[in-house]
């Protein structure tokens, strides 16, 4: 398998696994509405509001595992104070090119904030916003 | 002007992503809900878990519509294209 075709499956299995979770979180939605057509009171009205209900919660899930899956925190090795690792900005919501020029203004030496595989990311990131 | 100026890649590969994964994802819980539905037989459990299934799967089709609508609604607004696959 050459490499484009793996990196493909790796993301369509990392979008398969966003997809399970937001088919879990219609799920109690599901439930409740199962339990109300039990008494006889499925109106349609009230699966609608259910699957609103069930898309809200959906939208949290996706946000939630799409930061697990595609971000991964900066390792932040001894020497840098903790206030400094909590002021690196995140590098989706920042975008990561600015991140980098931000790091390197404010002094920091890269290696020893960012690991290499962070850096991956912030490769892939970059990617996603082009 | 070749012919691949003209597509976005990149928006056709987070799409073939986005499809890939809701398939997977519909298929999952057809086979997970009819390995239940086996397991369970008849009763007022079982519409439940057609309701708890049935949400499951209108919710997968329904955030795929989402999503594929907002990644189009950005790439037409990056590439000022009315056709979002196709580039401006």
């Amino acid at each position: 398998m050459d490499r484009d075709s793996a990196s493909w499956l790796r993301e369509a299995a990392k979008f398969y696994l966003m997809y399970l979770a937001v088919g879990a979180a219609f799920a109690p939605f599901g439930l409740v509405y199962g339990l109300l057509a039990l008494k006889g009171w499925n109106h349609p009205l009230a699966g609608l509001v259910l699957l609103a209900g069930g898309f809200l919660t959906a939208r949290f899930v996706w946000e939630r595992v799409h930061r697990r899956l595609f971000v991964r925190p900066a390792r932040v090795i001894q020497g840098v104070p903790a206030s400094a690792s909590r002021a690196v900005p995140d590098p989706v919501r920042q975008g990561g090119v600015t991140t980098c020029a931000r790091l390197g203004e404010n002094g920091w030496a890269m290696p020893h904030v960012v690991d290499h595989g962070h850096s991956r990311v912030l490769g892939s990131t970059v990617d996603g916003l082009r | 002007m070749p012919w691949s100026d003209w597509i976005d890649f990149d928006t056709l590969k987070t799409i073939s992503w986005h499809t890939s994964g809701v398939v997977g994802g519909i298929l999952s819980f057809i086979v997970i809900g009819y390995i239940i539905d086996w397991g369970i037989g008849a009763g007022p459990v079982k519409g439940v878990l057609e309701s708890i299934e049935g949400f499951a799967l209108v919710g997968l089709v329904l955030w795929l519509v989402y999503q594929t609508g907002h990644l189009l609604w950005i790439r037409r607004v990056k590439n000022g294209s009315r056709l979002c696959v196709l580039v401006a």
